[in-house]
């Protein structure tokens, strides 16, 4: 089984300014993620989505794995609860809460 | 300008047993731990990108209050750590504090001015993986250390 840190989901007041400045400051080049622009996409695994009231800075780490059913299987057994089973980009993602890293954590099939 | 890539995140945790048990247990993580009194914490730090950060005592230098939970820092990599400061200075940002790890990596924390969230750069060299720099161990080792770091305190003392 490989599980594999592959996103980070991070909410800030003001997606674009941030990119802007990370593009101008470290050459980082942001493009955007959705149809509306709202959320940008970082070259580094990182994407900048709009902060909503009372919300969090950071919204989810995303993990692929492999061995999909085994992760699955794994977080139950450690407590965790699954909030969403989709299908996103063709490749079927779960998202999990109640973990000890105290953030929401999304599998994400891998194979 | 610097040239840097988003490259890790700390997050926050209450149980840093729990969460390095649970990140090996589900995702085959492992983990350094540094002790680092002088700043009441402790870090788990491994090769995933993720870092783990639990309070564990006094917090003399007040870097609790830079966190924004759930991130204790968002780490910035850079080839040049003095063009990088010069840079984000440029920018209007300023170093809050920096210390040199174990391994001897400099990381200079900017602070949360930065879109509100705790910005911190580093510059780790080359031929050796992440873990190996920061802390002078490998992550196979499941290794505890104490870490007293000298922190320069960016002139606020």
């Amino acid at each position: 089984m490989s599980a594999r840190l592959t996103r980070i989901a991070l909410a800030v007041r003001d997606p674009a300014a941030m990119a802007a400045d990370l593009g101008a400051v470290f050459g980082m080049a942001f493009a955007p993620a959705d149809e509306d622009c709202s959320k940008l996409r970082g070259p580094d695994g990182y994407d900048l989505a709009p902060l909503q009231a009372n919300g969090a800075p950071l919204q989810a780490l995303v993990f692929s794995v492999s061995a999909f059913e085994e992760t699955a299987a794994r977080l139950e057994r450690a407590g965790a609860i699954c909030t969403a089973d989709r299908i996103t980009d063709g490749r079927r993602e779960m998202t999990w809460i109640g973990t000890a890293l105290n953030v929401p954590v999304i599998i994400r099939d891998d194979p | 300008m610097s040239s840097g890539r988003l490259d890790r995140i700390a997050l926050i945790v209450d149980d840093l047993e729990a969460a390095m048990a649970l990140a090996g247990a589900i995702f085959d993580m492992a983990f350094v731990v540094l002790h680092v009194d002088t700043m009441g914490l402790r870090v788990a730090i491994g090769e995933s990108g993720l870092e783990l950060v639990e309070k564990t005592g006094p917090d003399p230098i007040a870097v609790e209050r830079i966190w924004r939970a759930p991130i204790a820092s968002l780490e910035v990599r850079v080839d040049d750590i003095d063009a990088a400061i010069a840079a984000m200075k440029t920018a209007g940002y300023e170093v809050h504090h920096s210390l040199v790890t174990p391994g001897g990596v400099p990381k200079v924390q900017m602070g949360n001015a930065f879109h509100d969230l705790p910005t911190l750069l580093y510059a780790a060299p080359p031929g050796k993986t992440y873990v190996e720099a920061v802390t002078g161990r490998s992550a196979t080792q499941s290794a505890f250390a104490d870490y007293t770091p000298a922190i320069d305190w960016a002139g606020r003392q």
